[in-house]
């Protein structure tokens, strides 16, 4: 460890070496297979505001990170500072912007910094493999997923397919439960409006006061934005909400769906024709539906009082 | 055929002493008493050549004509230089021990015996004696590696028998008085030389001679330190560049030995620290000088336990200026330079091979096991930047708080939490801050953990959502399955 000190002593104190020698030498550090060095250069060049990483580091770089990524939930002997070293190694990676880091990012980045769930969310459709996989295989990651889920959605909703938007819709809502406070991030960052009567539902139901909180401050920032919202705007997204739940659905399900497609483009008629009791009629009717799906399986308690949820609201605002 | 010769081993080395003093110089002692002599050593700058006498051909017991000594007064001293003074001993009632008194103190004694040591005898010693009435007495050595060597040359050969012993140098006195010579045991024997056609065998005697080189003492002088600091605050310094010179000044009366002011800089024998010391200063002399502090060994901070002791790891060296400008050395009061706190914890991340912070981002803050400053030291770092983006993250947070830990100094991070020293919290950058409901101890196992699954789960709640909030607050946080559920380690980049 001397002998690494002293190499890293020469490296910082040595203002006679040239600044993109130093960085070379940190870089080839990087190959130890003693994550210890690793942790020492990536400390000094993550402390280095001006030190500029060349891009063909990049490949060697993204490939040492993703390994990183996927090998950290075996954190070594004695290393009280192994965290750091991750959460270095990854702002150092995303200096480069490099696309071919997106896995590591996606699997172990976002779980650090806003930069990097940014980044991720950039990539847009490109990261959503990435994304379900982390979500998969990182317990510990989701909350950070649904957050990058959320940024992609509020600042990279162009990179998706109307489609891709619902899966991720989807995926938003089929983690509100087990992920309460990763969903509340997201619902605060898009917003999603129509995810106010989960966050009440949420704030009612959990033995935690940190995620009744949390849930409660989220739906009361919603609230007012929701209230702003004109009727064909709500109309609109909770077809979105409907589409994402509808994705991929089969048998009972599928006929839920579709009854409910019909009752919306319904409503949506009638309001825009400014048929008050006529649309307030099909919200209703979509709100019962919605919870017949949820009596026959079809429907999980999230989907329902979502969706009905939804209808209600904008049913009694007509 | 056998022939008794008598020779004197010593005449060869008398004629190339011989020079210029005569008889009146002679002080010799008295029959009864012991051979002693008295040397005048002229007063300070005043030089001129000393003489002496020795027992004339008084004990040898055969015809003087084998007993050249050539003078009475063997040896001129020229007290500047080269500065030589030699006594003769008598070698055949012998060996007495030769006294020789100074009349006044003289320092570099250097004695160097001239005569000859038999091999298997007892070479002698000196002992001197400074002014105080201390003394040191010191062995002569000699080199018995020729003893029984076989010398020829010619189909001549002879079997080799003793040798010229070591000189002496009185190093630990710094001024001497008068020195009692205790001479080689064996003062005479046989030797033989073998010719073709016969063996001389003939009986040596040794008058022991010994030249004395001294230089004449300095009496009246003083030297004051009146600088010795490094360059940083309070004179305080690391081993960093620029920051590891140390100027050092002293006054010396006279002051015409200004620039013979020869200076020490030692590792402080007061404190527990070994500190490497400068490899001299610059100029090598002189009243104003400097002197580099080198690097130190990094590994003297791993024996040090959490919090320690400044004397335990504060680098400290000892000044000590003197002058000698022919004679004894007068040493200054030493000076001690030591580095500061503040200094003393730069010293670690320069030694461990981080930058150091400056010293204007030190603030005092006691030490404590919870809380901001659980270093080792009264002082941290403190980050203005870092302290604004906590205090927001701590308003913006309803429940529980408690920062387990933000300054770490690099040793305490390295040996007492056993980690690496990649941390930002050795600069203030980051901080722990406890999930509740926290572990306990178990009072059986020692070991730590939730009281209940539910403390449990409300702990991964907790860790969930500050995260969020830290990262939504723009705070670097370290992933959850590198660290553990019991803190959130919370960061800023470059704070």
């Amino acid at each position: 460890m001397l002998r690494y000190g002293a190499f890293l002593a020469l490296i910082l104190s040595a203002g006679r070496l040239e600044a993109q020698s130093r960085v070379d030498s940190l870089v080839a550090l990087l190959d130890s297979p003693d994550w210890r060095v690793r942790a020492g250069a990536t400390f000094a060049l993550y402390v280095d505001r001006d030190a500029q990483i060349p891009a063909r580091y990049g490949p060697p770089l993204d490939a040492l990170f993703e390994r990183e990524a996927l090998a950290s939930n075996e954190r070594p002997e004695g290393s009280e500072s192994y965290g750091e070293y991750l959460l270095q190694l990854t702002d150092v990676v995303l200096r480069l912007r490099d696309p071919a880091s997106l896995r590591g990012m996606a699997l172990l980045g976002i779980q650090t910094s806003v930069a990097a769930k940014q980044f991720v969310a950039q990539q847009g459709s490109t990261s959503l493999g990435y994304l379900d996989e982390a979500w998969a295989t990182e317990r510990t990651a989701r909350s950070s997923v649904m957050a990058t889920w959320g940024i992609m959605l509020q600042q990279f909703n162009g990179l998706l397919s109307r489609e891709q938007r619902l899966l991720v819709l989807s995926r938003l809502l089929s983690g509100a439960d087990s992920e309460p406070v990763g969903f509340a991030r997201a619902a605060e960052t898009v917003p999603l409006l129509e995810a106010i009567p989960l966050l009440e539902q949420t704030a009612a139901s959990t033995p935690f006061d940190i995620v009744r909180q949390r849930a409660l401050d989220v739906a009361s920032e919603l609230r007012p934005v929701r209230g702003t919202a004109t009727t064909a705007t709500l109309l609109d997204r909770l077809g979105d909400w409907r589409g994402a739940v509808c994705l991929g659905a089969a048998r009972a399900r599928q006929g839920a769906c579709e009854a409910l497609t019909n009752i919306l483009a319904d409503a949506s008629q009638h309001a825009a024709a400014g048929r008050t009791l006529p649309a307030r009629n099909a919200l209703s009717a979509f709100a019962n539906r919605t919870e017949a799906a949820f009596r026959e399986g079809a429907f999980t308690a999230l989907e329902r009082d979502l969706l009905a949820g939804s209808a209600r609201y904008i049913a009694q605002r007509l | 055929m056998v022939a008794g010769v008598r020779f004197s081993s010593v005449a060869f080395s008398a004629v190339l002493l011989a020079t210029a003093c005569n008889d009146v110089d002679v002080v010799a002692p008295t029959k009864t008493a012991a051979p002693a002599f008295a040397v005048y050593v002229p007063p300070p700058g005043e030089g001129g050549v000393v003489c002496t006498g020795y027992l004339k051909a008084r004990a040898f017991g055969g015809p003087a004509g084998y007993i050249d000594y050539g003078h009475l007064c063997e040896t001129a001293l020229d007290i500047i230089s080269p500065p030589l003074q030699a006594v003769y001993e008598d070698g055949h009632t012998g060996p007495y021990d030769l006294t020789v008194e100074f009349s006044r103190p003289v320092a570099h004694l250097v004695v160097m015996p001239v005569d000859i040591w038999h091999c298997g005898a007892d070479p002698g010693s000196i002992t001197a004696y400074a002014p105080s009435g201390a003394s040191v007495t010191l062995p002569f050595t000699a080199d018995a590696s020729d003893c029984g060597v076989k010398h020829e040359e010619h189909n001549v050969y002879y079997f080799g028998s003793g040798t010229l012993p070591q000189s002496l140098v009185i190093t630990s006195l710094d001024s001497v008085t008068r020195v009692v010579i205790r001479p080689t045991s064996d003062m005479s024997w046989f030797s033989s030389v073998f010719y073709p056609d016969r063996v001389v065998t003939s009986e040596g005697f040794v008058g022991t001679v010994y030249l004395l080189s001294f230089r004449e003492p300095v009496t009246a002088a003083s030297v004051v330190i009146f600088k010795a600091q490094g360059p940083n605050a309070g004179g305080s310094f690391t081993t960093r560049s620029g920051e590891n010179k140390l100027s050092l000044a002293a006054g010396v009366t006279p002051a015409t030995l200004a620039p013979t002011i020869q200076w020490e800089v030692v590792d402080d024998p007061d404190d527990a620290v070994l500190t490497f010391e400068p490899n001299g200063v610059t100029p090598a002399f002189g009243p104003t000088v400097d002197a580099s502090v080198p690097p130190q060994d990094a590994g003297r901070w791993a024996a040090i336990p959490h919090r320690g002791k400044l004397n335990q790891k504060s680098l400290a060296l000892r000044v000590t200026a003197a002058v000698d400008g022919s004679g004894t050395l007068i040493r200054s009061t030493p000076a001690v330079v030591r580095q500061d706190e503040i200094d003393t914890v730069r010293e670690e991340y320069i030694e461990l091979g981080l930058a150091p912070p400056g010293r204007g981002q030190f603030t005092g803050e006691p030490p404590v096991e919870v809380g901001l400053n659980t270093g080792d030291y009264g002082v941290m770092v403190w980050s203005n930047a870092f302290t604004t983006v906590l205090n927001a993250l701590r308003f913006a947070w309803t429940a529980s708080w408690q920062i387990n830990s933000q300054y770490r100094n690099p040793v305490h991070q390295k040996w007492h939490v056993g980690s690496e020293t990649n941390s930002a919290h050795q600069y203030s950058c980051a901080a722990d801050l406890q999930t509740f409901p926290p572990r306990v101890d178990d009072p059986v196992t020692h070991e730590r953990h939730f009281r209940t699954v539910q403390d449990s789960l409300t702990a991964s709640q907790y860790w969930t959502a500050l995260a969020d909030l830290a990262d939504r607050q723009g705070f670097i946080v370290e992933p959850l399955k590198a660290s553990n559920i019991g803190h959130v380690h919370v960061e800023k980049k470059a704070c």
